[in-house]
């Protein structure tokens, strides 16, 4: 991020390009892409596990169940590759 | 001498031809992220993002080449060229023999090349000689100087 900063900020004012008004544009949609990557990146709404477990809070044994199922089949797949 | 990294030697010289070429113009899927200062400088207008298909935004550069513009199309590895194979085989590089050199498509490719780092075997190949077509120099730059030049 740090390495984009600078040069995108280099390039608003450089002479010759494009219109003042059209830099705007590019400079916010660059912010909103740059907005939109980092909510992604730390939004644990996006998480599928977080939100199975958002969803069975009220059913802890359900909630346990599959966690250990998740994690025997992990451990097996493991074996498996290990083998 | 200006010391240059690879990615910041591309840039450059994008940008210094951008400055004084106005018919300069980079395609690319979603190429307005790595060209970011790019992209502020020129607007929309020259930095053109587009969606995942490398067939419509090379053949989309192959156009605007025949119609003066001078493209760069930046190709995000050069395994994906494979998919625009009939824009550049059979397009851009016959069309001035076709025409009986009233039409031309002068425009340049960019993609990396190669790999090593573990993004599996349709995802960084060594497809330099692949690429040698009627009508197209390549170039494999192995020093920055070649490559900004």
């Amino acid at each position: 991020m740090k390495e984009m900063l600078g040069p995108i900020l280099r390039s608003l004012p450089a002479r010759k390009g494009a219109s003042l008004g059209e830099r705007i544009v590019s400079l916010g949609r660059m912010a909103s892409l740059i907005g939109q990557t980092v909510a992604e990146k730390y939004s644990r709404r996006r998480d599928p596990v977080y939100r199975a477990r958002q969803r069975l809070k009220g059913e802890k044994s359900h909630l346990d169940k599959i966690g250990k199922e998740v994690e025997r089949e992990i451990q097996e797949v493991l074996e498996a590759a290990l083998r | 001498m200006r010391m240059l990294g690879f990615a910041e030697a591309i840039d450059d010289a994008l940008d210094q031809v951008m400055a004084t070429d106005l018919k300069v113009v980079v395609f690319g899927e979603d190429v307005h992220a790595p060209r970011a200062n790019l992209f502020v400088r020129f607007g929309e207008r020259r930095v053109r993002p587009a969606l995942i298909s490398e067939a419509a935004f090379v053949g989309a550069a192959v156009g605007a080449a025949m119609a003066g513009l001078r493209p760069v199309v930046e190709v995000m590895i050069v395994d994906f060229i494979g998919v625009a194979i009939d824009a550049l085989l059979n397009h851009a590089a016959k069309l001035e023999a076709f025409s009986g050199g009233k039409w031309k498509a002068p425009m340049v490719v960019r993609a990396p090349c190669g790999g090593g780092y573990g993004d599996g075997g349709q995802h960084e190949q060594s497809l330099w000689g692949w690429h040698i077509f009627w009508g197209w120099l390549l170039s494999s730059p192995q020093i920055l100087p070649m490559l900004a030049g």
